[in-house]
């Protein structure tokens, strides 16, 4: 499920994509609903995101405890 | 390193304070844990999301692709004219032309990089909604004057009732019996619904700054073998 809070416009037609950040790092492509454009992470990023949501959810630990 | 023992913990429920306290003190405490929480996500932000350079913090970006479809025009038949000499009109033979290329759609894939904040879930770490439900236990009701000193002077003077209780422990007044069955009449019901905005103003500002910037910017394309 896509969390419809989390979006990016899109660089062709600025409309809001929604994604969601977890499948965004498994390669999946998000569709802008307005034009024919897709908006995937580029494999050399993935990564780099993937260790800042590895700190994310170690932050959300250290908070909640 | 200094050795951390479990307390257990042990409120003083028989100390009696007003009602606004009562009902105030866990909602700073939530205000309390959310600006721990608000910290902690600038930390974050300034931590792992920019890079420090001299004195000013440069966001950290991160490579997205987008892919479009892309429409070819195609080529037209074009036909071969014969030279001729300058001032004379050319004379056009449908001897040899150059075959016709389909109007054709290539999907195209296009870099743009993109701050790294602004795919993080930030607003996950903050309190989303707080219940709180506990009965409070009235041990005594006085009234004050309200308002300031010169409506004091009036004849009629406000007076705003002031009530005292405690945080009534329903487990054991239950286990008294109907003895102190009266006592129950003294007490109210507090259910305390609280919801937080899911991020500071600036830290959307910032976020909003950032989004607004994507411009796609194209990048030579890596050969594929």
């Amino acid at each position: 499920m896509i969390a419809q809070s989390q979006n990016i416009p899109c660089p062709v037609c600025s409309t809001g994509i929604p994604f969601d950040t977890k499948q965004l790092m498994m390669g999946v492509q998000f569709a802008c609903p307005n034009c024919a454009a897709s908006v995937g992470l580029a494999p050399e990023s993935k990564e780099l995101v993937q260790e800042t949501m590895e700190k994310l959810e170690a932050a959300k630990g250290k908070t909640s405890k | 390193m200094p050795k951390v023992t479990n307390r257990e913990f042990n409120p003083n429920f028989s100390k009696a304070l007003d009602i606004e306290s009562l009902i105030s003190a866990p909602l700073v405490a939530v205000s309390k844990a959310n600006v721990v929480m608000a910290q902690g996500q600038t930390r974050f932000l300034l931590e792992y999301c920019f890079k420090k350079n001299g004195e000013s913090y440069e966001p950290i970006l991160i490579q997205m692709a987008l892919t479009k479809p892309v429409i070819d025009p195609g080529k037209a038949a074009v036909k071969a004219v014969a030279a001729s000499a300058p001032g004379v009109m050319p004379v056009v033979e449908a001897v040899e032309a150059t075959p016709a290329i389909p109007q054709s759609m290539q999907m195209v894939t296009t870099h743009f990089t993109l701050p790294l904040l602004t795919i993080v879930p930030l607003n996950s770490l903050a309190v989303e909604k707080v219940n709180i439900d506990f009965d409070m236990e009235i041990t005594s009701v006085a009234s004050k004057p309200s308002g300031s000193a010169n409506e004091s002077n009036n004849t009629i003077t406000d007076r705003k009732a002031q009530l005292y209780g405690k945080v009534s422990d329903s487990g054991s007044n239950s286990e008294r019996g109907s003895a102190n069955q009266s006592k129950t009449l003294n007490k109210i019901k507090i259910n305390l619904n609280a919801a937080t905005l899911p991020l500071p103003a600036g830290v959307l500002t910032i976020i909003d700054i950032y989004t607004k910037s994507i411009q796609a910017v194209p990048t030579e394309n890596k050969p594929e073998n």
